[in-house]
């Protein structure tokens, strides 16, 4: 297993260590909108483990993923702002 | 105080009713209830759409389009009414004469439609599948969403002075005589059922009028382009069978961008979970025609059921055997296009004058016949 | 594209998704009571799968911290794959189906599984009451914000006010400091003479004072006020800061992240697919686990919040009635019962005032986050059905989770909006459904 995965968010490479999840990673690097809501505020996580559909992100095309479920994995591709 | 009219259920029909007897200046009283099966307004379409199975129907379905259309400028936006019009899709070549037959059918009563050859469906419906032979555009078709809608009904009725009891649910009609369960009695000179399926409590009815179930999928919002409600035109041999499940293509755009798809039918069932198996196949014929949806992820699946007849068509009018006892249900699955039609026929009946079509058809006296 | 699936079976934490078709247990949630529950149920050698939505078994409280699983989870998770208990990861219950299977979801892909009886042991989660400015980025669940610092969220030095009620906000407050975080301000809503009580109540149990000794320690150097509450949060796109009330007096403070934490819900959606009879939001199951459906049991914190102790007796409980071993139960009743008696004494201490809470919101105050629906437009309706018809709250992808909790604290409406699928699924993967099942 590699020590740092490597990881494009909105197209910009970003690196985290394993274990992390999405969530995390993105919070670690400062995004606030995980998505936009019907009324076009930001939004980002509030529970923390799979509740609130907040922290939903597009991962490898795959869209309404709970990023405060998934793990970080080396070459995802993640967008936010959906 | 005696009411001159006593309306049973507030679903969309017996909500339309209440409006259109408040505003004639009778003194409406609408009693609704819980019943065995949950309202049908709350889980229908919404597709107010003319149809043509039976000269009946053709009539009562047209003329409760025109009046949806008089109504829509009063409606609130969130009851969202969108004059988006109807696309009838034909799979073959075979379902292209049918295509035609309609043309020449709505052309009859002046309905103006417009035939689509493949060229011009697919720049209609960028999404639906590549190939399809065409369709028929029926323009003056609207979706809307229904239970806002019913909502104002029912305010306008109140601000007119009807008064509307809640968790009244009836357990006996007499002439002249309502009674719930709560023991409360109220009189009123007419009485209208339209408790949808709920409206066996009249034993003639129930004889009668037997629960349909249906299935309806909605997706997340979307960025896939739906321009008009699509519906396939083997539809109709899903509406008519009676005792086989059926499943047909039927895609609602919403003006949130989320995509509410059916339908389903089924007798015999009264349970209301979602039927796993039943929605597998109704998405099988959605993606057979619009393949585009493919990735949309659904967020909600829910039932509802139907309030059928045998033959298709609506009980409305005086029930025999009673003195002003009225029916205005059996509306199966077109009970919110023909909600305003159905109103407007009762309060002609019960005001002694002409309709502008004839009620004969769907007067209950067919009931035993 | 990169391969999701492919990752999930290099990474050593995470076990394969995939299922048997059929087993004789089948345990829903993979936190202290369904562990338990597996433990005791293939302790009488019987054949048990255990599924959990999370990538790592352990549940709430036994979080993995970065992947890494806490001690004692990781031995009784390793004990049971000894034991051969199937133990899936990623996979979540979406539907009930009939003839005893579920529908799961694990990689996107759904399959069912067949069970003899199943238990179900979903957990709790944290209540949400709105306020303004909660849904800005940076405002998170106290118990939220605890688990997305153990997924990975580095938080040293971020400015962190703790606000809300209970006991879990020490605790919080407590980790969050350990992480690095600079926690500025706990903001206890009771106030200090119920505290005291509470207090009084908690040492009654062995093992507890020590726990809040050790808690204290902890907190040390962080301000602490009772009778506190968080009035809104402001910021321009995120948090920036909070204005609080103190005994009737406001202040504001300049922060970066604001943990909430009000009290503990269960997890009652998959208990209401299976159509479980529910009792003062709760399921109501009998004292061997069982529900009013057949072969359908429950554990753990859906059944009562009532933290750690109660929920591995209950999941022990729970998979010996469901291997049918009711006399290796009944040896644990009368310890539930204790457990259970202490947790209910310890309920009111943090209740808290409706009147007070509505005191808060505002028209604009968003009550639906999925929806974006404000209070305004839901306050004069009659229940939580009309407000669902009228304005879509609650039909948004968390299927009211959060604002069902919210409706029912703030207008005593009880929220019953669960449909299948639990989670968003794809149109092409429900038109699957059928030859997936053949
Ligand atoms: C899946 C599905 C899709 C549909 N799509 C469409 C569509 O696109 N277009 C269309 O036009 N139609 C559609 N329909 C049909 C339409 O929804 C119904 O025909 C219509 O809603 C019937 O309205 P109603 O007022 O008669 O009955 P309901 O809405 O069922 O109302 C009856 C009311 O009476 C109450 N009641 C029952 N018994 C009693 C009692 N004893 N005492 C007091 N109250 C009682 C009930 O609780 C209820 O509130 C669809 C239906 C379904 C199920
Ligand atoms: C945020 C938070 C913080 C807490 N902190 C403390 C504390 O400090 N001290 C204390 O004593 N107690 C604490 N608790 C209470 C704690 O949850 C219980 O003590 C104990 O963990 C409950 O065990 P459980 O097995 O019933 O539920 P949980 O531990 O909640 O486990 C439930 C599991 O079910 C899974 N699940 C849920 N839905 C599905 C589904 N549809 N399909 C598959 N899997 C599903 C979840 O992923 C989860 O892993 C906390 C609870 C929460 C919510
Ligand atoms: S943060 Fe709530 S679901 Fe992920």
């Amino acid at each position: 297993m590699a020590e740092i995965l490597r990881y494009k968010i909105d197209g910009t490479e970003h690196e985290a260590s394993p274990g992390t999840t999405v969530a995390a990673a993105l919070l670690n690097v400062g995004v606030t909108a995980f998505r936009i809501s019907v009324s076009g505020e930001p939004r980002a996580p509030l529970c923390g483990m799979g509740i609130c559909f907040d922290c939903r992100v597009t991962i490898d095309g795959v869209s309404n993923v709970r990023s405060c479920l998934e793990p970080v994995a080396d070459g995802m591709e993640i967008e936010t702002g959906g | 105080m005696t009411y001159d009219v006593a309306i049973i259920g507030a679903g969309i029909v017996g909500a339309a009713c209440a409006d259109r007897l408040s505003s004639e200046g009778l003194s409406v009283c609408v009693i609704d209830g819980p019943s065995e099966f949950a309202p049908a307004t709350a889980a229908g379409m919404g597709h107010i759409v003319v149809m043509d199975d039976s000269d009946a129907q053709f009539a009562l379905t047209s003329y409760s389009q025109k009046l949806w259309d008089e109504f829509a400028s009063e409606l609130p936006p969130e009851a969202e009414f969108e004059n988006c019009g109807t696309l009838w899709i034909a799979a073959d070549e075979e379902e292209m004469e049918e295509v035609d037959r309609k043309f020449w059918k709505y052309a009859e009563i002046g309905l103006t439609t417009e035939i689509l050859d493949e060229r011009s469906l697919r720049s209609a419906e960028p999404n639906l599948k590549k190939g399809l032979p065409g369709a028929l555009r029926v323009p003056g078709d609207s979706v809307v969403y229904q239970p806002v809608a019913t909502n104002f009904l029912l305010a306008r009725a109140q601000a007119a002075g009807a008064s509307i009891s809640r968790n009244a649910a009836v357990s006996l009609v007499i002439d002249g005589l309502v009674e719930t369960w709560g023991g409360e009695r109220i009189e009123a000179q007419h009485i209208v059922i339209s408790a949808g399926c709920g409206s066996t409590l009249l034993p003639e009815l129930a004889k009668a009028v037997k629960p349909r179930k249906g299935h309806l999928v909605i997706t997340e919002r979307t960025n896939t382009t739906v321009n008009h409600q699509l519906v396939e035109l083997g539809y109709l041999r899903s509406a008519h069978g009676t005792d086989r499940d059926s499943v047909a293509f039927n895609i609602q755009p919403r003006k949130t961008g989320q995509l509410l798809i059916g339908s389903s039918r089924q007798y015999g069932s009264d349970d209301p979970s979602a039927d796993l198996e039943i929605v597998a196949k109704m998405m099988k014929r959605a993606l057979e025609y619009f393949p585009s949806a493919a990735d949309a992820q659904a967020t909600r699946i829910w039932t509802g059921f139907r309030p059928a007849t045998p033959d298709g068509l609506p009980y409305i009018g005086m029930v025999p055997g009673y003195e002003k006892v009225y029916a205005a249900t059996g509306h199966e699955g077109l009970g919110i296009t023909t909600a305003l039609g159905t109103a407007a026929l009762i309060a002609d009946e019960i005001l002694g004058r002409e309709s502008a079509i004839p009620r004969e058809p769907y007067s209950p006296t067919r009931i035993d016949g | 594209m990169y391969d999701l699936a492919s990752n999930r079976s290099q990474t050593a934490w995470r076990s394969k998704p995939v299922a048997k078709k059929k087993t004789e247990i089948l345990v829903i949630g993979g936190g202290p009571a369904g562990l338990a529950a597996a433990e005791a149920a293939s302790s009488h050698g019987k054949q048990v799968t255990v599924i959990d939505e999370n990538p790592a078994f352990g549940g709430q409280i036994w979080r993995a911290e970065k992947s890494e699983l806490s001690e004692k989870a990781k031995n009784l998770v390793e004990a049971l794959e000894k034991n051969g208990v199937e133990m899936i990861a990623s996979c979540t219950c979406v539907a009930s189906l009939p003839d005893k299977r579920i529908l799961a979801l694990s990689n996107g892909k759904t399959f069912p599984i067949r069970y003899d009886k199943v238990i179900i042991a979903t957990g709790a989660r944290e209540q949400f009451v709105p306020f303004p400015g909660w849904t800005l980025p940076g405002v998170f669940g106290a118990g939220g914000l605890q688990a997305l610092v153990k997924g990975g969220y580095d938080i040293s030095g971020k400015r962190i006010v703790v606000a809300g009620t209970g006991p879990l906000l020490l605790a919080v407050a407590a980790y969050l400091k350990k992480k690095g975080g600079n926690v500025i301000l706990i903001a206890e809503r009771t106030d200090l003479l119920s505290l005291i009580g509470f207090g009084l109540s908690a040492l009654r149990v062995p093992g507890k004072w020590r726990e809040a000794l050790e808690l204290r320690k902890e907190i040390r150097g962080i301000s602490y006020m009772t009778s506190s509450s968080v009035l809104w949060a402001d910021g321009n796109g995120k948090l920036s800061r909070v204005t609080i009330t103190n005994d009737n007096e406001e202040s504001e403070i300049e922060c970066d992240l604001l943990a909430i934490g009000w009290h503990l819900v269960p997890n009652l959606e998959v208990p209401t697919l299976f159509g479980c009879d529910l009792l003062a939001c709760a399921v109501n199951a009998d004292e061997y686990m069982r529900t009013s459906v057949e072969d359908v049991l429950s554990a753990g914190e859906i059944n009562f919040v009532g933290g750690l102790e109660l929920s591995l007796i209950e999941g022990k409980i729970a998979g010996h009635s469901a291997a049918e071993n009711l006399e290796a139960a009944r040896g644990l009743l009368a310890k539930r019962s204790r457990l259970l008696t202490f947790a209910s004494s310890m309920l009111n201490t943090f209740l808290t005032d409706p009147e007070e809470l509505r005191k808060a919101v505002t028209n604009d105050t968003i009550v639906c986050r999925c929806e974006d629906v404000p209070y305004g437009r839901v306050k004069d309706l009659k229940g939580f059905n009309e407000a669902k018809l009228e304005t879509r709250l609650g039909m948004g992808q968390c299927q009211g989770r959060v604002c069902g909790s919210a409706c029912e604290v703030l207008f005593g409406w009880e929220a019953n909006s669960v449909r299948p699928p639990l989670v968003p699924l794809k149109i092409s993967e429900l038109a699957n459904f059928e030859t997936e099942n053949k």
